[in-house]
């Protein structure tokens, strides 16, 4: 959403073509979509999307070779690193190559409409800052070394801006806060009988809190999900098992974001007991603040929930359960948009 | 682990392993304003909060990806593909 109220879409078809759409203030989103360029990615993992300041909409991606994995969700081979600009009234301008062998992009922009972008290339996070007006960003910056699975950037409300990379071996995530005199990067380990970190979520709020979402696989499909609190100036408290590992766990991977109230949360879905397609939907924050918001009432398969926030709103969305079968499988999904001020 | 046990153990553990600081905050936000749209088997949700509260949210479904806006508060316009 830009502060003009403009909300921009993109995605990757079937044919690898990124596409966007954008919906004016107040206005619904178009049936005609605008093809920005062509890119051999995994649609899922590759594109980020950051609105300006300015107006303009950022949308960056790795073009990486498809996975022929169905729902992958991170490339693991590394491509072009692209960036398209959206302008008011200009549309978009031709996507530009910004880095190379890239994976696992993030952006994330700034009030005085700059943005910083991050993402892994061979073996190490690369971050790169894009100045206000400008395009393109400058010459990027080696945090550390990194592996995968993506890089992660997350903007506090009070403007803190800090990085996040799983540390080679894939059982640390380390997070750090960019900027002159920011302490030095927190480590966040996991058992090594865990297996390595397959997926990660970050948030930073307000006065440092922070929350991860972190998920670790001993072999493909046997998962483990954890959560953790921290704070940028005194690190990670020790990581809480959420769901033992499994063939199919009963814990959701965790979405990060803020609360409008500046505090950092975690939504995730854990599966109810009688049906096993159906679950709860809960929310913990980094103070041990853990409630479930919605009971039943969620297909667990799909359940990857997302959260964001506003100046007086935050809002999360999920699959929804829109009906049942007698045996109270899930017939018919859809979404569930919630609000809360 | 039945999967009800495991579910009250996650609330107690993370109630109980992390500090109190602010302990209404999520608690008190009830997420009451809540709308649901029966599109069929949806996946990879995004949701974006605009600086005058106005929600849009996308999500890959039947027929392509689909997006929605709407006012907090307000009804929301008709989802499209």
């Amino acid at each position: 959403m830009t502060p003009r109220g403009n909300a921009l879409i993109a995605w990757a078809d079937f044919d690898g073509v990124v596409r966007a759409d954008v919906a004016g203030r107040g206005q619904p989103f178009g049936a005609v979509a605008t093809d920005i360029g062509r890119a051999r990615l995994d649609a899922a993992a590759g594109l980020r999307v950051a609105a300006l300041a300015d107006g303009r909409v950022l949308i960056l991606w790795s073009d990486a070779p498809r996975s022929r994995r169905l729902s992958a969700r991170t490339p693991t081979n590394p491509g072009a690193l692209r960036l398209a600009v959206w302008t008011p009234g200009r549309g978009f301008a031709r996507p530009r190559v910004v880095g190379a062998s890239a994976t696992g992009p993030a952006v994330v922009a700034a009030p005085d409409a700059t943005a910083t972008l991050a993402w892994l290339s061979r073996g190490h996070l690369r971050v790169a800052h894009i100045a206000a007006g400008a395009s393109a960003p400058g010459s990027p910056r080696t945090l550390g070394a990194a592996s995968g699975p993506r890089a992660l950037l997350s903007r506090s409300p009070d403007g803190v801006l800090s990085a996040g990379w799983v540390a080679p071996g894939g059982h640390t995530l380390m997070t750090r806060p960019l900027g002159a005199g920011a302490p030095a990067a927190a480590r966040l380990s996991f058992p090594a009988t865990a297996g390595p970190i397959t997926a990660v979520q970050f948030a930073s709020g307000s006065a440092g809190r922070m929350v991860a979402g972190v998920q670790t696989a001993i072999t493909r499909g046997a998962n483990s999900l954890w959560t953790a609190a921290g704070s940028s100036a005194a690190g990670w408290d020790a990581p809480v098992l959420l769901g033992t590992p499994a063939r199919f766990p009963s814990i959701s991977t965790p979405a990060a974001g803020v609360l409008a109230s500046g505090t950092p949360l975690l939504v995730w879905g854990a599966r109810e007991p009688a049906h096993s397609g159906i679950a709860d939907v809960v929310a913990a924050s980094d103070d041990g603040d853990a409630t479930v918001l919605d009971s039943a009432s969620a297909t667990f398969s799909n359940l990857d929930a997302a959260v964001a926030a506003g100046p007086n709103a935050t809002a999360l969305v999920w699959p929804a359960l829109a009906r049942t079968g007698p045996s109270g499988q899930p017939l018919t999904g859809g979404v569930t948009i919630a609000v809360g001020t | 682990m039945r999967p009800s046990v495991q579910i009250a153990l996650t609330l107690a553990c993370v109630t109980t392993t992390l500090a109190a600081a602010t302990p209404t905050a999520v608690a008190a936000l009830r997420f009451d304003d809540r709308v649901t749209l029966g599109t069929g088997y949806v996946e990879q949700e995004a949701v974006a909060v605009g600086d005058d509260d106005t929600i849009a949210a996308t999500w890959d479904g039947p027929f392509g990806v689909w997006g929605v806006t709407r006012r907090a508060g307000g009804p929301g316009a008709s989802p499209r593909t």
